[in-house]
C-alpha cells in the first residue's frame, strides 16, 4: 500500500517541480494546483513507476469532440486484438513508441511496439506522450498495430497490475478495479467506476458493489446508479430511501443518475418498490419507475401504472398511457407524446374506464 | 418485445394482410410495418427504414396502390405496378395510423398498416464531472435518442449534430473564454454524451477542477440544439433545445427544452 502512494506521488511530483521551475504569475499557480489531480487521471492515474524523460513536455490540449459515444470497455475488449498496459515513450508524427509491462489479451511481439495513430472525430488524436494506461491495439496492414478506437484509446490502469486468469473482459475489469480496491485519489476512483459501468459482467458487479459503500459520495453514488440500471435488486433496495429522502449531502445531478437508473430495473420482483418510488417528490424518480414498469409488459404491473394515471406530472401519466396499451395491444389508445399533450384526459378516462371494467 | 429494440406496442418487423374468403382473389401485400422519417435526411443506416417497398404477389394486368390513411406521413412511386415504393415525410400521431391499400385488377386489398417513427427527444442518463488537466474540467451529460412513442432507437448506427444557435455570452465580468465549434459525428448506438469542457490556462477566469458541492460562478454561455439523423450541423430532426452553460468548474444543459421539434 505504501509502496503505491509512493509511486502515485512521482509523477506528482515531477508535475510540481516543472511548474515551480517556471516563473509562474498567480494565475498559473492556481492552474498547476488543480493540474496535478487532473494529470494523474489523464496519465492514467499517474502510477508509472518509470521517470519522466525528456519527452514528456506537456501536449498541446486536445479539444474534446463534444457529441461522442459513452466509452464501451466491452467493445473494445472484444474488438481489439491485443490489450497492453504500457506507457508512451515518445510521439513521432502518425505513430507513437508504446512499452509493453504486460499482454492482457493477445501477443505484442516486442517490449516496445509502434502504433498507429488514428485522429477521432474532430480530426485530433489522443494519445499523449507518456500516456500510461491500458492500450485497445488492432493489428494494421503492415503487421503491425493501430489503436482501435481514435475516441479510447486507452483506459486506467496501474501498470503494476495483476492479470487475473479468465476472458479478455474479466481481466481487463479487474485491472481497471484494482483503481477503485487500492488506495487511490477520488478522482482515479470515479474514473474507474465510470469505465466499470460500461462493462457487465460479474466481476464488474461485484467491483461497483464495493464501490457503492465507498466513503466519497461520488463513488458510492455512481457505483449505486449503475447497480440500478443493471437491474440489481440490492442496489434497488439500497436506492429507495434516498431516492424517497433524498439526503441533503446528495448533490442533485448524482441523484438525478440514480433515478434515471431505475428505468434499467427489469426484475418482476422489483414492482413493489417500483410502485413506492412512484410516491416520491421527484418527477424523475417517478417517470423513470413507471418506465420501468410498462417496460416490464406484465399483468402485475397494470395497478401502479393505473395508480400513475392520476399522477401530476404528464411525462410519468403519459408512460402510464403507452404502458397499458402495449399491454393489452389497444394500439388505437396508444398516442404519441405531442398528440397525448392535445387531448390527454380522452386517453386518461379511457384507460380509468378500462381499469374499472376489466 | 425487447424495449432496447424501440419497436413500439404489437408491430411486427413484417406482415401480410390475411384474404379474408379463400375463393376470393383479394390481393395480399407483404413489408416492413415499420418506417423511419428524420425530416428530410436520410441516414445511411437507415435507408432501408426511409424508404419501403410493399408487394403484393396477386399477379394482374392494372395495379393501383393508394394511401387510404396518414397520407400526409408517406408518399408513393411506383403507384401501377406490383411494388409501390413509400418515402417518410412526416411522422405518425398514433401506432399503425397510416394506411394502404391496393387494387390488382379491380380487387381492392385490405388495408396494410403502417407506423412512421421519429427521433423525437432525448432521455437524460447521467451526468459526471471530472478534472481536466488542459482544461480544468470535463462535464459528460449523456442521453439516449427516444422517438414519439417515447421508445429507445434502435440498435443501429444514427448520425447526430449540435447547432449552437447563438453566439457566446458572457455571465463573468471580463470572462475571455472561447465559443467552441458545433459538429456531428455518427454513433454507433442511440447514446451519446455531450462534453462540455473548461478553458485552457491561458484563459480569465481560470478554469477549475470540479468543486464538491458544485461551484455556481457561471463564466458563459450559449444557446443549443440537438438534432438527430444527420452529422451535418443544422441537418436532421431537431430533439432538443437548452442553453449550453459553462460554469467556472462544471458544465450544464439548461432550460431544457426536449422534445423541441
Amino acid at each position: 500500500m505504501k509502496k503505491h502512494k509512493v509511486l502515485l506521488g512521482i509523477p506528482i511530483l515531477i508535475l510540481c517541480l516543472g511548474f515551480v521551475s517556471v516563473s509562474l504569475s498567480g494565475v498559473l499557480r492556481e492552474r498547476a494546483a488543480r493540474s496535478r489531480v487532473a494529470a494523474a487521471i489523464e496519465t492514467a492515474t499517474a502510477t508509472s513507476n518509470k521517470p519522466l524523460n525528456a519527452t514528456d513536455a506537456p501536449a498541446a490540449p486536445i479539444r474534446a469532440a463534444f457529441l461522442l459515444s459513452p466509452l464501451n470497455i466491452e467493445r473494445l475488449t472484444s474488438e481489439a486484438d491485443i490489450i497492453v498496459i504500457g506507457r508512451v515513450n515518445s510521439i513521432n508524427g502518425p505513430s507513437a513508441s508504446l512499452s509493453v509491462d504486460k499482454v492482457v489479451k493477445g501477443v505484442a511481439n516486442a517490449r516496445t511496439v509502434d502504433i498507429e495513430l488514428m485522429a477521432d472525430a474532430t480530426g485530433q488524436q489522443r494519445v499523449t506522450s507518456s500516456q500510461v494506461g491500458m492500450f485497445f491495439l488492432k493489428t494494421n496492414a503492415k503487421g503491425g498495430y493501430r489503436v482501435l478506437d481514435p475516441d479510447y484509446p486507452s483506459v486506467m490502469a496501474p501498470p503494476d497490475a495483476v492479470v487475473i486468469d479468465g476472458s479478455p473482459l474479466d481481466r481487463a475489469v479487474s485491472i481497471v478495479g484494482e483503481l477503485l480496491t487500492k488506495p487511490n485519489n477520488d478522482d482515479v476512483r470515479r474514473e474507474a467506476v465510470r469505465v466499470l459501468s460500461s462493462a457487465r459482467n460479474e466481476r464488474a458487479t461485484e467491483l461497483l458493489r464495493q464501490g457503492s459503500k465507498a466513503a466519497d459520495p461520488v463513488v458510492r453514488m455512481q457505483s449505486l446508479s449503475a447497480l440500478v440500471s443493471r437491474d440489481d435488486l440490492g442496489a434497488l433496495e439500497t436506492a429507495e430511501p434516498i431516492l424517497l429522502h433524498a439526503p441533503a449531502r446528495i448533490e442533485q445531478y448524482l441523484l438525478d443518475n440514480l433515478s434515471a437508473a431505475v428505468e434499467g430495473v427489469k426484475d418482476p420482483k422489483a414492482i413493489p418498490i417500483l410502485q413506492r418510488l412512484l410516491s416520491s417528490s421527484s418527477s424523475r424518480t417517478r417517470v423513470a419507475a413507471v418506465a420501468a414498469l410498462r417496460h416490464m409488459h406484465i399483468s402485475d404491473a397494470i395497478e401502479a401504472l393505473v395508480i400513475s394515471l392520476d399522477d401530476p406530472n404528464r411525462e410519468v401519466r403519459y408512460e402510464a398511457v403507452i404502458g397499458l396499451a402495449e399491454l393489452t395491444g389497444q394500439n388505437q389508445w396508444a398516442p404519441a407524446v405531442d398528440k397525448f399533450a392535445l387531448n390527454e384526459q380522452r386517453y386518461l378516462d379511457h384507460w380509468k374506464e378500462w381499469s374499472r371494467t376489466r | 418485445m425487447e424495449h432496447a429494440d424501440g419497436i413500439p406496442f404489437c408491430v411486427e418487423e413484417s406482415s401480410t394482410t390475411e384474404p379474408t374468403a379463400p375463393a376470393e382473389v383479394k390481393p395480399t401485400i407483404t413489408g416492413p410495418n415499420t418506417m423511419w422519417w428524420f425530416n428530410g435526411a436520410t441516414p445511411s443506416s437507415y435507408s432501408d427504414l426511409t424508404q419501403i417497398t410493399l408487394s403484393t404477389e396477386d399477379t394482374g394486368i392494372s395495379y393501383s396502390w393508394s394511401v387510404v390513411t396518414g397520407g400526409s406521413k408517406v408518399s408513393l412511386s411506383n403507384q401501377n405496378t406490383a411494388n409501390v415504393t413509400l418515402a417518410s415525410v412526416g411522422m405518425s400521431q398514433d401506432a399503425n395510423d397510416v394506411g394502404i391499400q391496393v387494387v390488382v385488377d379491380g380487387q381492392v386489398s385490405d388495408q396494410f398498416n403502417i407506423t412512421v417513427r421519429a427521433p423525437h427527444s432525448l432521455n437524460l442518463s447521467s451526468t459526471t464531472h471530472s478534472s481536466s488537466a488542459n482544461f480544468g474540467y470535463r462535464t459528460e451529460i449523456t442521453y439516449t435518442i427516444r422517438d414519439q412513442f417515447t421508445n429507445l432507437l434502435p440498435g443501429r448506427a444514427i448520425p447526430v449534430n449540435e447547432h449552437f444557435a447563438t453566439g457566446i455570452v458572457a455571465d463573468f465580468s471580463g470572462m475571455d473564454w472561447e465559443q467552441t465549434d458545433d459538429s456531428g459525428t455518427t454513433l454507433p448506438l442511440p447514446i451519446f454524451f455531450d462534453a462540455i469542457e473548461g478553458e485552457t490556462s491561458s484563459h480569465f477566469p481560470t478554469a477549475q477542477a470540479p468543486q464538491s458541492p458544485l461551484g455556481s460562478t457561471r463564466v458563459c454561455h450559449w444557446s443549443q440544439d440537438i438534432l438527430v439523423g444527420s452529422a451535418t450541423v443544422g441537418a436532421g430532426r431537431r430533439v432538443q433545445s437548452n442553453t449550453f452553460q459553462k460554469y467556472r468548474d462544471h458544465g450544464a444543459h439548461e432550460n431544457v427544452t426536449s422534445p423541441a421539434p
